[in-house]
């Protein structure tokens, strides 16, 4: 394991080396200045999996590290001519392997950079092997994002070599010897503390604490003013449109905001409701077509994978099409984001978020404590549920199971504007029963609305001309299999919903949420 | 991870000089590589500079009582990890027949390092048996460096008889030329129009060469103490050919 030590102020990097080197086997390289990159996603999902990925330039050569946090290698280093964007561009290999589940669609994003002049010092034994290297590093942060260049840490960093520990020890007493002291933290750590980057710091869920007590209406602005902030959050890199998920996130904060607007009744003034619903509809239609676009691009390997072998080469002209049309589908949303009618919007919502709430409201749910009306609504809407559940047999048309989707939905996300007024388990275990319940809904309806675009693009096609008659038979069959996944979601309803309607659930929500109870 | 063996029935044929070089090219292009001496002769280890030290020998290992892992040790290159050779190895042919599933102790063996390392080159030991079943299995190729000379051949003709009589995938099997002599007629004539048997041959032949012999006393790959030799170049030729050979192999 790697071991990090901070050089003491009265002790420069060449001291310690000449110090070391009147060792005969102790050998330095000649020094070289590295550029070192630390990268995460966006929602800093290495770090939240323990672990941190720098990549090393030097010259135009790249080294890839990935390692846990507490200072081990996960990959030896992997070379590379450019730093990946995506894990999916890595090449096949264990690094790949592991790095695409966690990072799946999301873009690598350069958290910030430090320049190092690394000297490095291989410790030999008496075959004249390599046992052990030191890495003396003076280390600089360059002028960026505003912040002035300035000096760091010197550090001196023990690598051992596998199979040979004995060596780093001894190395280590050396360090301290000389009066060096074992780094708390990796330095990419540390620098990322001196910049005030708080890892974890985006996440796509509310992660709200509402107070039981406070006012209804005082709560609904908490939690819209949480939507806004994601919203906000997402916006840069919906316009890149790089990384599918910011407008994904984006679209989900828009959607709950309609929906805790519809959904937390009688706590705002309806002029208020009513207009802001409307626009926040707008602004999530704008956005559809670019989704939708996405989703296609998303999952058309495993679209192509469904189609026997000697047919899959048919489909790629679709990829040429969806690719064509979400670049223009994305100028025509960057166009929506620069729109007065967006910025006015904002601007409009977070001054009406900002005012102090009205305390002589003579609205019914305005002064009432939050705990009280958030039970009624989610109670009214379980019960909704139910009714329409149970109302579904087998010869039910598809309606009635869109129907059920939109009632599931909007239970679930008040279910999550309130998660925090309940007894942490009990609820997140209701959320996770009607998840699988709305999972199945949420199939069948993809299913069913991915068949109608695709013949939409097939239309769309021949409009445009010079489509093969090959991709239209290729996608008429990958019609029939999404519409024989949607037979089999259809076929599956009935088991998914006995299982969230089943007694038990049914007590547990009345327990947490009904009233007088 | 993808497995591939050196190996022949023969000794001193420039199976260790090719598992050395193959595996420092891989490792520098990127890859993690393991390199497994399996030879008791050791001779990769000691290109390496790395003392054979598997205490307990081959025994405990193949018994799974000992990780294989604690006996890894690091080369000077990046990414370039060796596992020394024991000369108890010599006694596993014993050790492997007494296992309740001795053809596929060594690919149980390296299962845990699947995501660990890109490539392992086993260097093999020459003869045939049960230790060679066991390569032979767990490896995605076979690199069978051969001398152009007559007696050579038929020793090739030996290795894929033994493979057909085991019933192993003769596919796995790529020869190419180790040590070309172009003044030698006999290595120029097969050279020039090799034996069609010799299915899968890799088109980059490794030509005889003192540097070779070299690496035992600088105790480097070729490549670190004569980069621009042509026979540097020719291994790196035939990493490529193998590369393009076996894109998929896992």
């Amino acid at each position: 394991m790697r071991i990090e030590f901070i050089f003491p102020d009265n002790l420069r990097p060449e001291d310690l080396q000449s110090t070391l080197q009147d060792d005969k086997r102790i050998i330095a390289e000649p020094p070289r200045t590295i550029h070192r990159t630390y990268f995460d996603s966006f929602d800093w999902r290495l770090y939240l999996d323990g672990s941190l990925l720098e990549d090393s330039r030097d010259g135009n050569s790249h080294t890839l590290v990935w390692r846990f946090l507490q200072g081990e290698d996960r990959n030896p280093g992997l070379k590379l001519d450019t730093p990946p964007r995506f894990a999916r561009d890595l090449p096949q290999g264990p690094l790949r392997e592991q790095l695409e589940p966690l990072l799946e669609m999301r873009e690598l994003v350069p958290i910030f950079r430090i320049r190092s002049r690394v000297t490095g010092l291989r410790i030999l034994n008496r075959d004249e092997k390599t046992v052990a290297w030191l890495k003396i590093e003076e280390n600089t942060l360059p002028r960026q994002r505003g912040i002035r260049s300035g000096k760091l840490d010197n550090r001196a960093v023990i690598i051992p070599v596998r199979g040979f520990t004995k060596p780093g020890k001894a190395l280590a007493k050396r360090l301290q010897q000389q009066g060096l002291t074992p780094a708390e933290d990796d330095l990419m750590l540390s620098v990322l503390a001196m910049l005030g980057e708080k890892p974890g710091n985006y996440s796509s869920k509310l992660g709200l604490k509402l107070d039981p007590a406070m006012r209804t209406d005082q709560a609904g602005k908490v939690i819209l003013q949480r939507l806004l902030d994601i919203m906000l959050q997402n916006e840069a890199g919906t316009r890149r449109a790089t990384d599918t998920e910011f407008l994904h996130d984006f679209r989900v904060a828009i959607r709950r905001t309609r929906s805790a607007l519809s959904q937390i009744k009688d706590v705002f003034p309806k002029r208020i409701t009513d207009r802001y619903k409307s626009e926040f509809a707008w602004l999530g239609q704008m956005t559809s077509p670019s989704r939708d676009l996405d989703v296609y691009l998303l999952t058309f390997d495993d679209y192509r994978d469904s189609l026997p072998l000697p047919v899959q080469p048919d489909i790629e002209p679709l990829r040429s099409f969806l690719i064509k049309h979400q670049k223009s589908e994305n100028k025509a949303l960057i166009k929506v984001l620069d729109s007065a009618r967006y910025k006015r919007l904002k601007k409009n919502w977070q001054t009406f978020l900002e005012q102090p709430v009205n305390e002589r409201s003579t609205l019914k749910n305005a002064g009432r404590p939050v705990s009280e009306v958030a039970s009624k609504r989610i109670w009214r809407m379980f019960r909704r549920a139910i009714q329409e559940g149970d109302a579904i047999t087998a010869d039910s048309p598809a309606d009635d199971l869109h129907e059920l989707r939109k009632t599931c939905k909007k239970l679930r996300y008040l279910m999550e504007f309130f998660v925090s007024l309940y007894p942490s388990g009990n609820i997140k275990e209701l959320i996770r029963a009607l998840k699988t319940l709305q999972d199945n809904l949420g199939d069948f309806q993809d299913y069913e609305v991915q068949v109608l675009t695709l013949k939409t693009f097939s239309h769309q096609m021949v409009a445009e001309g010079n489509v093969p008659p090959d991709t239209l038979l290729a996608m008429g069959m990958l019609i029939d299999g999404l519409e024989r996944r949607q037979h089999k979601a259809r076929e599956e309803f009935a088991g998914r919903y006995a299982g969230f309607s089943q007694q038990k659930n049914q007590q547990r929500f009345r327990k947490l949420f009904a009233p007088n109870h | 991870m993808k497995v591939i063996a050196t190996y022949n029935i023969k000794g001193g044929v420039g199976k260790t000089a090719t598992a050395v070089n193959l595996a420092w090219l891989a490792a520098r292009e990127g890859a993690p590589t393991l390199i497994w001496d399996l030879d008791p002769q050791g001779a990769a280890s000691y290109y390496f500079r790395i003392r054979p030290t598997i205490k307990g020998g081959g025994k405990r290992l193949v018994q799974g009582k000992r990780d294989l892992d604690d006996f890894i040790r690091g080369t000077d290159y990046e990414l370039l990890d060796l596992l020394p050779a024991d000369f108890s190895y010599r006694k596993m042919d014993l050790y492997l027949e007494r296992s309740k599933n001795p053809i596929s102790q060594l690919r149980k063996l390296l299962k845990p390092f699947r995501n660990e390392y890109y490539y392992v080159f086993l260097d093999c030991p020459p003869s045939i048996s049960l230790v060679s079943e066991n390569i032979f299995e767990a490896t995605d190729a076979v690199l069978v460096p051969t001398i152009p000379t007559t007696l050579s051949l038929r020793t090739y003709k030996q290795i894929r008889g033994f493979f057909r009589k085991h019933g192993l995938d003769e596919d796995k099997i790529h020869p190419f030329f180790s040590m070309v002599d172009r003044r030698k007629t006999m290595h120029r004539s097969i050279v020039d129009t090799p034996p069609e048997y010799m299915k899968n041959l890799l088109q980059t032949g490794i030509p005889y060469d003192s540097k070779v012999e070299q690496m035992g006393i600088e105790r480097t790959p070729l490549a670190e103490f004569a980069p621009n030799s042509r026979t540097a170049n020719c291994y790196e030729a035939l990493w490529n050919d193998i590369k393009k050979r076996i894109p998929n192999m896992r």
